[in-house]
């Protein structure tokens, strides 16, 4: 079988629980209107709502809306991280996700060591992360800083370490956030580049970002997501151009 | 390769060993991690249970009037194997909360990170056994194969603790407060539990008498049993367990008894719990 994603009537609901959780929902209700209900004292919010979608091999998917939309979640529901609350989630192949520039990442010890942790984190062996690192710190550009303590390191320099860590080794789903957005425009140029050849090879891409020249670049389809629901789904340009007309 | 979804309890408590390698390297790393350049590195740990051993073994023999070399050995494995117990359930409480940059992250199982967290206190168990030899060299006993019977010990002790960590880390991830209140339960325990005091002080002492009338075919008679009220601490025989085989010491066969019949019924409760909330913890977090 080949790689592929399907959600079917797909809804996410966040139960917030909180002291003050009657006198949230009276705030939030104001902000979010019908997307926070009250239900036994305690306030839910609907961030997600009747998502159906297939995602096939060779798509790369880009997910646009707003913040607060649900273009997070969705990318976690596609991890199989979030649980539907109600409707089914199915992904067939070995999933990648960026999801936070922080993940896991421990400020006090070096790139190298986080490199290594990060490795066995996904699956690999010691040895097999070894091999792998002069490849990904030659992507990373980060030769003279790899020793230092990651603490030291600004934003897009974390960004390229992680990036180039998860895309360091092959996988059938691809799946990022949109704090890619935090690179340079050559980091831009040299990510794009690096996720159109994994994607090449028969997998999948959903990347969620604000930024319209990225997903333009990188991307085939376009799902626009508004207050936790599909608005829009078709080719990338088209999407684009609603979401910009906005 | 076939689809998959979000596993459930069951499916999360199985997947969760065939990611050996993750626990096993995370947990040694993060050992080490706590004790990077300093002069003994994680043997500190084992000189402050050491230095506890001896400064509270000295003063409290003096106090229940026993002998050093009876009460010291005592305490001390005492000391290390309920050290063992609280380190698993003390943790366990907030370890999915602590955890929740990564589980937002990956889908790794939920139960690796409690099966990385039994990993590290094994590690440093065995980082404390380490003064074994000096517990019987003044204990005035020699190494037996009957000591042996503590392997099995070990390995009950840390099933028995599986379950209850596993239970307490689902209760706590929902309700924040449990954590503080496990916290003293423990505590509380660390006192009923003869660990600084012999079982030999209590036993015989705290009792509850049961009485019931049997009809034994011809005339109805009055029965009686007493239950000693040191029967009721899980901890008391999951200690015993362990205890008495290192210090040569026979074990009662109704600490095997109850720390076995703990071990069944606690899993199928923790392992139902799980199942039920498994969809909801990560939302908790």
């Amino acid at each position: 079988m080949s790689a592929k994603i399907e959600a079917q009537n797909v809804e996410i609901d966040f139960p917030v629980y909180s002291e003050t959780s009657r006198s949230l929902t009276r705030q939030l209700v104001g902000k979010i209107r019908n997307r926070v209900e009250h239900r036994s004292g305690r306030a839910i919010v609907h961030a997600l709502r009747g998502i159906n979608l297939a995602i096939n091999e060779g798509e790369r998917v880009g997910l646009l809306g707003p913040n607060g939309a649900g273009k997070s979640t969705l990318l976690r529901v596609f991890s199989l991280i979030y649980p539907p609350s109600s409707g089914k989630i199915e992904v067939t192949g070995k999933i990648s996700s960026l999801l936070n520039i922080s993940l896991g990442v421990e400020p006090e010890l070096t790139g190298r060591e986080n490199l290594m942790i990060r490795g066995i984190m996904l699956g690999l062996t010691p040895g097999e992360t070894q091999k792998l690192l002069p490849g990904i710190i030659g992507f990373a550009d980060l030769e003279e800083f790899i020793d230092l303590p990651v603490r030291t390191y600004s934003d897009g320099m974390r960004l390229r370490l992680l990036f180039s860590m998860a895309t360091a080794t092959h996988s059938d789903i691809l799946l990022m956030d949109e704090w890619l957005s935090a690179g340079d425009q050559s980091f831009h140029n040299k990510a794009a580049e690096r996720m159109q050849a994994m994607v090449e090879k028969a997998g999948i891409l959903v990347l969620a970002s604000h930024s319209v020249s990225l997903l333009k670049k990188t991307c085939t389809r376009g799902i626009l997501l508004q207050k936790g629901e599909v608005l829009l789904d078709g080719p990338i340009e088209e999407v684009c151009e609603f979401y910009q007309n906005q | 390769m076939s689809p998959r979804t979000v596993p459930t309890g069951f499916e999360d408590f199985c997947q969760s060993f065939k990611h050996w390698r993750i626990f096993t390297l995370l947990g040694w790393h993060r050992v080490k991690g706590n004790y990077k350049r300093t002069v003994l590195g994680d043997f500190w740990v084992t000189l402050s249970l050491a230095i506890r051993i001896i400064t509270i073994g000295v003063v409290f023999s003096f106090i229940f009037e026993s002998s050093r070399a009876d009460y010291i050995p005592h305490l001390a494995l005492g000391f290390i194997f309920f050290g063992l117990i609280t380190a698993n359930i003390n943790f366990s409480c907030k370890i999915w909360v602590q955890a929740a940059g990564i589980i937002k992250q990956l889908p790794i199982p939920l139960h690796t990170h409690l099966l990385q967290l039994y990993w590290q206190n094994l590690i440093l168990l065995g980082h404390n056994l380490v003064i074994l030899p000096g517990i019987w060299w003044y204990a005035k006993i020699s190494p037996d194969w009957y000591m042996c019977w503590a392997l099995l010990g070990i390995l009950i002790v840390q099933l028995n603790v599986s379950w209850m960590s596993l239970l307490v880390a689902v209760v706590c991830a929902r309700y924040r407060d449990l954590a503080q209140i496990i916290t003293n339960l423990m505590q509380i325990s660390y006192f009923l539990t003869p660990i600084m005091w012999t079982p030999d002080k209590i036993l015989g002492k705290a009792r509850l008498r049961i009485s019931w009338i049997n009809w034994d075919g011809s005339n109805w008679r009055w029965k009686e049993t007493y239950l000693e009220l040191l029967d009721l601490n899980p901890f008391y025989h999951l200690i015993e367990i362990v205890r008495a085989p290192l210090l040569l010491k026979p074990v009662q066969d109704h600490h095997w008894i109850i720390s076995l019949a703990m071990m069944v019924i606690g899993w199928l409760l923790a392992l139902i719990v799980f199942q039920k909330a498994r969809p909801k913890i990560v939302y908790w977090l």
